[in-house]
């Protein structure tokens, strides 16, 4: 589980650190550093280059101000780009920078989106329209740029994550839901999706060895686990095995058995009827009385 | 550099030691590495292509905050250009 997590993390610093969509690869040194560092690090270097020109970018703020709405858009698309655009709207008043917002071409905003630190865009994007949200978050989607969309669960009402990832792949739910920042927020969003939804994210993550779903029961509540796990019968046999499995080579115990006690009984059948979870090994091993494993 | 509108990406004396600059650059005190648990206990050639990752980061920033000033004072009407020149550049045009 902490594997898929630090590959999220560093895949994050990458970003950051302006490197290739690829660039996670040429961070290679940071083996040794944990999840939970590279988050700390990758806020530090976002603070440090919001400060490092916070004067220029209040500057043109302040330019945006003198001029027409309509002309102050088009020198945020034509002349400051997407990155000075992130940069200043965060100088700018919400509703101000929502107003000039609805004036930027959906692609742009897209653009600028991906250079938008999510932690001080919360009161922007609540004031944009949804369908804007919706639109700009499906450009985001056709891109297949998940980690800004995971980003941004959270700080996008949940209504709109959900419009925006309706028609998504399982595999495009699974990746956002792994690059989500904020666990509460994406209950919210597993809560208002579908089973089938779920289903079908969870047979992509069975069919992909099941790590990934591990990861998943990972980041989010108990609310959510227990409906993840109340979704296992629904699955054909395979699959389930494919995620038990994984759950057991991750000792992701810690997030798994505290919820068995609200799953419903058919789900615990069957999680017990697997070869992988009915092994008097592994059973003694969670009871705390280790048994000696069969040859 | 006369000129420059921005500063040069190096956050500290290139002397100094890269834990401390490392730290200079992410904001941090210069002892402020350590609170970065196991990124502060890397040796010093990882932390020195970190801080090399993040000078090139900063010196891309730089030079597309420049572009972007310098496009933007372009752009505006010449009717307001002397005034969005003066809202950007109000140590004059040579100095962001």
């Amino acid at each position: 589980m902490a594997d898929g997590r630090r590959e999220v993390a560093l895949a994050q610093l990458a970003r950051e650190l302006r490197l290739a969509p690829a660039g996670a690869a040429d961070l290679a040194f940071l083996a040794d550093v944990d999840a939970a560092d590279l988050d700390a690090v990758r806020r530090h270097v976002v603070a440090a280059r919001y400060a490092r020109h916070d004067h220029r970018f209040e500057r043109i703020a302040t330019l945006t101000r003198m001029l027409p709405a309509g002309l102050a858009a088009r020198v945020a698309e034509a002349a400051l780009g997407p990155l000075v655009a992130a940069r200043t709207a965060g100088r700018m008043e919400p509703t101000e920078a929502a107003r000039l917002a609805e004036r930027l071409s959906p692609a742009f905003l897209a653009d600028v989106t991906t250079h938008l630190d999510p932690a001080r865009a919360g009161a922007i994007v609540a004031a944009l329209p949804q369908p804007l949200l919706v639109e700009v978050g499906r450009l985001l989607l056709a891109r297949g740029d998940h980690l800004t969309l995971g980003r941004f669960v959270g700080v996008m009402p949940a209504a709109a994550s959900v419009r925006v990832v309706a028609d998504a792949a399982p595999g495009d739910l699974l990746a956002i839901a792994l690059h989500a920042e904020d666990a509460a927020g994406l209950d919210e969003v597993l809560a208002a999706l579908p089973d089938t939804t779920l289903l079908a994210t969870l047979a992509a993550a069975a069919d992909d060895g099941g790590g990934a779903a591990v990861d998943l029961i990972g980041l989010v509540g108990r609310t959510s686990t227990v409906r993840l796990l109340d979704l296992l019968p629904d699955l054909p046999r395979p699959r389930q095995r494919a995620l038990a499995a994984a759950v057991v080579r991750a000792h992701a115990w810690l997030h798994v058995l505290p919820a068995l006690v609200h799953v419903e009984p058919v789900a615990l059948r069957t999680l017990l009827s697997l070869p992988e979870i009915a092994d008097p090994a592994l059973l003694g091993e969670l009871l705390g009385t280790p048994t000696a494993r069969r040859p | 550099m006369p000129g420059d509108l921005v500063p040069a990406p190096q956050a500290g004396p290139p002397d100094l030691p890269v834990r401390s600059r490392l730290a200079g650059r992410l904001g941090l005190p210069p002892a402020g590495l350590a609170e970065l648990g196991s990124l502060a206990r890397l040796n010093d050639a990882a932390l020195e292509r970190l801080d090399a990752v993040l000078a090139a980061a900063q010196a891309d920033e730089d030079r597309e905050v420049r572009r972007a000033l310098r496009a933007a004072v372009r752009l505006v009407p010449p009717l307001l250009r002397r005034r969005a020149g003066a809202a950007l550049f109000p140590h004059g045009p040579d100095r962001g």
